[in-house]
């Protein structure tokens, strides 16, 4: 269990930080563009999210990787990705024909891109869940790190 | 490219300007934009009569941006290769714009009857008419619709509509239709 939670935790981790990569190493314009067209929020808070997200992401990424303050970063990513595949899962059903926005430009979303997306959400659950939940007397924390 | 461009005489860059249609804009512009595009697509539509046009007066007719429009047509609409034809065949003779308008406009009617001839022949003259009939069953014109096509298949383009822009070497495929981060996003490319 114990090198199931790391190897979960630091592929979590690496895929956060990629995300963030993609999104720092280009105009935030460009990701802002890509939340736009999902057509949930206005203007003003497309610019607040399209400027902070890419660094929460990357410490989230820092954080699942270093095993520090697991339990919340873990329901942090969580939450976080719950809200990505719904946000996406909603865009496919409604016919939208957008980029998925997940890491930089030219990915459409598409059963694939679901599929991924709803794995690494999957994961996130199960690590929440045994960050949480105690394993043999001792905190999920310990076991993980 | 950029030396031969500069030799190239003024005056046919200024026809292309004033000319319009599937190629808009001086090709010397700083920032280049290819529009992947379908008549039939109902998000294409939207574009052309709101984004598109906002653009093509901020950028385009200010030689900032030079527009190339790709027209293409997805599997499962039925007349946009149609569409795209007629479109193509009214480029050689200076129409591209007002026949786009026009299909745009009506694509509820004809993307079901599939009457992509009399829609047009509504609002165009019958001179205009016969010569875009004439150009539409041309080698030619199908070779364009053909390329376009390929161009789209070589992107790997799965939707519509999908704007490439391209500046200094950079490409940003963008599938936003809406103007907002767009313009500042141009406006940022055209500082640098």
């Amino acid at each position: 269990m114990r090198w199931f939670l790391l190897t979960l935790r630091v592929l979590l981790g690496a895929v956060f930080l990629y995300a963030a990569y993609t999104k720092l190493s280009q105009s935030w314009l460009l990701f802002a563009m890509s939340i736009n067209a999902y057509k949930v929020l206005p203007a003003w808070a497309v610019e607040v999210v399209a400027r902070t997200l890419p660094w929460f992401e990357l410490l989230l990424g820092l954080s699942l990787i270093a095993g520090i303050w697991l339990r919340y970063s873990s329901a942090l990513a969580a939450s976080i990705l719950t809200v990505f595949f719904i946000l996406m899962l909603r865009s496919y059903g409604l016919g939208m024909e957008i980029d998925c926005g997940c890491f930089g430009l030219g990915e459409p979303i598409s059963p694939k891109t679901l599929i991924r997306d709803g794995a690494l959400l999957v994961g996130a659950f199960a690590l929440a869940w045994f960050s949480w939940i105690p394993l043999s007397r001792r905190s999920a924390d310990r076991v993980a790190a | 490219m950029h030396r031969f461009l500069r030799s190239v005489p003024v005056f046919f860059l200024a026809a292309l300007v004033l000319f319009g249609g599937k190629y808009e804009g001086v090709p010397s512009a700083a920032v280049k934009i290819d529009l992947y595009s379908d008549f039939q697509c109902p998000h294409c539509r939207t574009f052309h009569q709101g984004t598109l046009q906002m653009l093509k007066a901020d950028y385009v007719k200010t030689n900032k941006v030079y527009l190339t429009n790709h027209d293409i047509a997805l599997p499962m609409h039925t007349y946009a290769r149609t569409a795209a034809l007629y479109a193509l065949a009214a480029q050689q003779i200076g129409k591209y714009d007002e026949v786009a308008d026009i299909l745009f406009a009506r694509q509820d009617d004809w993307s079901v009857s599939g009457k992509v001839d009399a829609t047009l022949a509504e609002k165009l003259s019958p001179a205009d008419m016969s010569k875009i009939r004439a150009l539409t069953a041309d080698k030619k014109t199908t070779a364009m619709f053909d390329a376009d096509m390929a161009d789209a298949l070589k992107r790997q383009l799965g939707q519509t509509p999908t704007i490439v822009i391209q500046h200094k070497l950079k490409t940003y495929p963008v599938t936003d239709l809406d103007y907002t981060f767009m313009k500042r996003f141009l406006a940022q490319l055209l500082s640098k």
